[in-house]
């Protein structure tokens, strides 16, 4: 089931390009609306338009709009911009809520797709481990996208974090929803998960209580620095 | 020319609601679907668009096989491909598909009324020919 360290960087490869292609999609939609937007208000300040009230209210209503979506291309800009430093040191201290939270972000454009809410529960509690963040953020793409693929329309996936023990986090995922094929024998037979597991040194357990239902518990804890 | 009936099929909501609003403020009849599905339904319903607007990237049936599906029901509809894919290979196999042509997201409005008034001159001429006039 092993695999070897050069095709588990190609799989990370292939990951960080499928992030940055979808992220970058989700950008450009944003950007898109707020072109749109600004075409919009020019238009109606070009047009004849004797109303001067309506306009003003609807040209209120377009900036908010506008304002809104430069947040959210800016919070996608963010997680991005988050992302691709992760793997600028291997192994170091790091809120797992963090890199969970930056992922969460640049998947919601693949869940949208596929109709499916994804959600990450921070909770009250940040944990910090001591660990490889990107890694951990490959492994929660690898055992979340393919519960997103199986999953049909209106399914929810959400992500809880806890702490464990000091230096030692607890990342509950649970996949509400009817799901196509049997995700979770796909997901304990992938040897990028298992490479991810074994280079974070993880424990996973996995829980199908019905065909709906299925949550998967990891462990991260903290590593020594090499 | 008659009133040109554009359908614009898109599932980012603001985006087609505001581009709808720009098109209708240009004397251009607009009427817009979030899934292709909905455009499929509405094309069965009977409305009879010179040019649909397609955005390649949905939910559920994406704009290549929505584009393959309007042309069998009607091969006279001319599609616009609008993507922010960033691939050309998806256009490229769009062309391919019979679409009239593709344009990049964000969309410059001035570029688009001109391809949209190509694609329908292309469609009208092609209907007269046929001796048809689909009525739109």
């Amino acid at each position: 089931m092993n695999i070897s360290d050069d095709l588990f960087r190609q799989g990370q490869i292939a990951f960080n390009g499928r992030i940055i292609a979808d992220a970058t999609h989700e950008i450009q939609n944003h950007f898109a609306v707020i072109k749109e937007y600004s075409g919009l208000i020019a238009d109606l300040l070009q047009t004849k338009q004797r109303v001067i009230n309506r306009t003003n209210k609807r040209c209120a209503q377009i900036t908010k709009s506008i304002n809104e979506r430069a947040d959210r291309a800016a919070q996608m800009v963010d997680a991005l911009n988050g992302f691709a430093h992760r793997g600028d040191v291997s192994v170091r201290r790091f809120k797992v809520n963090e890199a969970a939270a930056e992922l969460t972000v640049l998947l919601q454009r693949h869940a949208a797709l596929r109709r499916v809410a994804l959600d990450l529960d921070a909770g009250t509690e940040t944990p910090v481990v001591t660990n490889d963040a990107s890694v951990l953020q490959y492994l929660l793409f690898s055992l979340i996208t393919p519960l997103l693929d199986a999953m049909e329309e209106n399914g929810s996936i959400a992500q809880h974090i806890s702490t464990e023990t000091s230096g030692t986090a607890m990342i509950n995922i649970v996949a509400d929803g009817k799901m196509n094929g049997s995700p979770e024998q796909d997901l304990i037979s992938s040897k990028a998960v298992d490479k991810c597991l074994e280079k974070l040194a993880a424990g996973i357990s996995m829980n199908t209580e019905s065909g709906d239902h299925l949550q998967i518990l990891l462990n991260i804890p903290s590593v020594a620095v090499a | 020319m008659s009133k040109i009936n554009v359908l614009l099929v898109d599932d980012e909501m603001e985006f087609a609601e505001t581009l709808a609003e720009r098109l209708r403020m240009r004397s251009i009849d607009v009427k817009v679907a979030s899934r292709a599905d909905e455009a499929l339904t509405i094309l069965d319903s009977g409305l009879q668009p010179d040019v649909v607007l397609l955005d390649i990237k949905m939910p559920g049936i994406d704009g290549m096989e929505a584009l393959r599906e309007i042309k069998a029901r009607d091969p006279l509809i001319e599609a616009i491909l609008l993507t922010g894919h960033g691939a050309a290979a998806s256009s490229i196999e769009g062309m391919k598909s019979g679409a009239f042509d593709y344009l990049m997201k964000p969309v410059d409005i001035s570029e688009l009324i001109v391809k949209i008034e190509q694609a329908v001159a292309k469609k009208r001429a092609v209907d007269q020919e046929s001796g048809g006039g689909s009525g739109s």
